[in-house]
């Protein structure tokens, strides 16, 4: 306590503290300053306070002094006229007793001294001449003078008296006012401000809490002073701040969510410190915890791909000097296992110095591994796809060349068919026109020599010659209806079906037969190849009928069942009331060559009606039979419609 | 014997002897010289080759040509006949196995005067000559 106490007031504690109130503490600064103040305030006031009491003092002296004048100079005048010596310092003693008087002495009018009492003192003295005048005769004479010496002495210690005193008094005035205006201070002003300042520094250490209230009653007085202005102040600025802070948190909040939530790392690089901060993310990306690796420059330089790093720098560098608005620039970067990942780094400059001189960007890196891949990928399957392609044209080529080829031979086994036609046509029926030719020849010249079974034999000869004249000139026939080019038009079948029938009639004119044709009948097709279809389909209807009397055939359209499909169609038909057929042979009906009758019962080829479907196919339609053993039989066939 | 000549131009002998036979039984007694591939007949036609030295402003009343023939054939022969002043008008008759449609066309486009198909039937083929005689040899006004 002792020590503390004496440690308090020693002189250097004490400037100590001085010095450190004056540069911390306001309060303490604030006493100090007042403490000056007041201090030259009393030093002035005192000072003002002495001159005044030492002029008083020399007022008083020199009331004294004229004091003496006034009351002695007349007796003591008569004392020098009269020459009494003994009055003159009996006078002179009565003087001396007054206050402050050291010496008084009396001269004659030659200024030799008559009488003085006390001694003459040169300093801190005042002094007073006066003349000693008689009045003798009704004349003033000017008998001597008078010198009177008062000493400042007894004012200069009253004075220093005073001064102590005063000083003494005004410094404990001062002090304690001082005190008391620190103490109103500190209560009014400073605990408040302490307050203020303390949560201050909590809203600058980011700690956005309650409102500040000052620990004061709140009364009509202070309610709206400078302390609760500056409370309302700082408590708007908090809650603005707190609001901006707040959407300032917001949008990183968000602006961090969509980078981090995208998976971008971010870097913000000081361009003339060379630092740079890398976010957690970023390094993350590479495999780095946060500490591992340093917010410098060379962090990326050394993790670069030094294939990349030259151009990547340079993007940076034109980008830095040339402060265009932002760059892109991509390449791969080594993780902490060693592996490479491309990276796509984006950034711009956001702060130049005065010279334009960018001082730092800020940017992303996006990790485009997978984007690479893929291209690479990409490009893989683009390059197999165009391989593929090649072959494919390739194949396409060969294919084609193919196809010519085939077209080739194909157009090459049609004429060589088509000379096969010819040559039999041509070659095959000779030799059957010689063998006829020769046979009848042996019958007309040599038929003495022939017994009947002779001439019998030689007529089988010729009747199956001439057969095969018919079988050659059938499959011809057939040949060439296939390949004849189709001419289709509309013509009116009902006239066509008649001219046929006219035909067949009159080729059968022995027999009866009975034709009855719908009338008003259109064909789109093939007039002349339609005229074959009708010839055969009804020819084969007199031939199946020749056992009939009347023969009846009929021809027309009418709503039927397609035999396939089943479904409704319109067809033509050709019916007879004949021998008919089974109709279990019906599939072999329009084959080549196909007969279901024997030769001896109803002749022909077989290639009739083998004719007739080729021909109906050949018009987009379909040919079928319905037919019974000695029921009659029926032959439907459809064209195409008109186009 | 008739002093006019029939040209017959056909390679197959029996096609030839059977020709001459329906000629003679349809009693056609022209002299019917016979030229059995296209070279022969154009030698005789122009007195070239074997016929070098023949008159030629002797033409043949009727010219019967096969189609099918050896080194030229019967469209080729048909073609210098018509191309030649000296044989432009003789009668032409296309005499053949063959019913194919562009051997009848191209044998009115080269100027044949008729396109028969013989038959197999040998009284059909008589019948034929017949007809071919009474309608070139009888009817038909020379040029």
């Amino acid at each position: 306590m002792n020590n503390k106490s004496a440690r308090r007031w020693s002189l250097p504690a004490a400037l100590a503290w001085m010095r450190r109130s004056t540069s911390t503490n306001m309060g303490r600064r604030f006493t100090v300053l007042i403490l000056l103040f007041s201090s030259i305030v009393t030093l002035l006031a005192t000072a003002l306070q002495l001159e005044l009491e030492y002029r008083r003092d020399r007022r008083a002296i020199d009331t004294q002094l004229q004091q003496v004048r006034t009351s002695y100079a007349d007796s003591l005048a008569a004392s020098l006229w009269s020459a009494s010596m003994r009055d003159l310092n009996l006078q002179l003693q009565g003087v001396m007793r007054l206050p402050d008087l050291q010496f008084i002495e009396v001269d004659n009018e030659q200024n030799a001294p008559v009488a003085s009492v006390g001694t003459a003192r040169a300093p801190d003295v005042v002094t007073l001449d006066f003349p000693l005048t008689y009045v003798h005769r009704e004349r003033t004479l000017a008998i001597g003078r008078v010198r009177v010496q008062a000493s400042l002495n007894g004012a200069y210690r009253r004075l220093r008296e005073k001064v102590v005193a005063t000083l003494i008094l005004q410094t404990v005035y001062t002090f304690l006012v001082s005190l008391f205006i620190l103490i109103l201070f500190q209560l009014m002003v400073g605990r408040h401000l302490k307050r203020i300042a303390a949560y201050s520094d909590r809203l600058s250490a980011g700690q956005f809490d309650e409102p500040l209230r000052l620990e004061r009653r709140v009364s009509r007085a202070n309610a709206h002073d400078e302390l609760a202005q500056m409370v309302a102040a700082l408590n708007s600025m908090h809650q603005r701040v707190n609001s901006s802070f707040a959407d300032l948190r917001e949008s990183e909040s968000r602006w961090k969510f969509a980078l981090e939530g995208a998976g971008d790392g971010v870097w913000d690089y000081d361009v003339p410190r060379g630092t740079v901060f890398y976010s957690k993310r970023w390094k993350e990306m590479l495999g780095y915890a946060e500490h591992e690796l340093a917010d410098h420059l060379s962090t990326f330089e050394r993790l670069a791909h030094p294939d990349d790093m030259r151009e990547t720098m340079r993007i940076l560098q034109q980008n830095i000097d040339s402060g265009s608005s932002s760059f892109v620039s991509e390449h791969r970067m080594q993780c902490k296992d060693g592996s490479w990942k491309w990276i796509s780094s984006r950034g711009m400059v956001v702060e130049w110095d005065a010279q334009g001189h960018a001082t730092r960007m800020i940017g992303t890196h996006t990790d485009i591994s997978a984007r690479r891949a893929a291209e690479q990928e990409l490009a893989r399957l683009l390059a197999q796809t165009e391989q593929a392609h090649a072959a494919l044209r390739v194949a396409n080529d060969t294919m084609e060349s193919q196809v010519h080829e085939r077209t080739a031979q194909l157009e090459r086994a049609n004429q060589e068919l088509e000379a096969f036609s010819y040559s039999v046509s041509h070659d095959l029926r000779s030799p059957l026109r010689g063998i006829d030719g020769w046979s009848l020849a042996l019958q007309e010249d040599y038929a003495a020599l022939l017994d009947t079974q002779g001439q019998q034999y030689l007529g089988r000869v010729r009747s199956e010659t001439q057969r095969m004249g018919q079988l050659i000139d059938g499959m011809l026939e057939f040949s060439r209806l296939g390949r004849a080019a189709l001419a289709p038009r509309e013509f009116d079948l009902s006239a066509l079906a008649q001219t046929v029938a006219a035909r067949v009639r009159d080729a059968n004119r022995e027999r009866i037969i009975e034709f009855h044709i719908e009338a008003g009948l259109r064909g789109f097709g093939d007039e002349q190849l339609l005229e074959a279809v009708l010839h055969n389909l009804l020819e084969n209807a007199a031939k199946f009928t020749q056992q009939r009397t009347p023969a009846r055939i009929e021809f027309g359209r009418m709503q039927t069942a397609d035999p396939q499909s089943r479904l409704p169609v319109m067809a033509l038909f050709v019916r007879d009331n004949g021998a008919g057929f089974d109709m279990q042979y019906a599939a072999k009906l329009f084959g080549v060559f196909q007969r279901l009758h024997k030769s001896s019962e109803f002749p022909g080829t077989g290639i009739g009606l083998a004719t007739v479907q080729r021909i109906v196919q050949r018009h987009g339609g379909t040919i079928w039979a319905d037919a019974a053993v000695d029921q009659g039989a029926t032959f439907y066939f459809t064209l195409k419609e008109s186009p | 014997m008739n002093a006019k000549v029939i040209l017959l131009i056909e390679d197959n002998a029996s096609d030839i002897a059977l020709t001459e036979r329906a000629l003679s039984r349809n009693n056609i007694t022209n002299a019917l010289v016979v030229a059995q591939d296209g070279q022969e007949g154009l030698d005789y036609l122009f007195g070239e080759g074997a016929h070098a030295g023949r008159d030629v402003g002797a033409l043949p009343v009727l010219i019967l040509l096969d189609l099918k023939l050896p080194r030229i054939d019967g469209l080729e022969v048909l073609r210098r006949i018509r191309a030649d002043a000296r044989t432009r008008r003789v009668p032409v008759v296309i005499l053949t196995s063959s019913r194919e449609e562009q051997d009848i066309a191209a044998g009115y486009d080269l100027g044949v005067n008729s396109y028969i198909r013989k038959p197999v039937d040998f009284n059909q083929f008589s019948e034929t000559i017949r007809q071919l005689g009474l309608y070139w040899l009888v009817i038909n006004e020379a040029p």
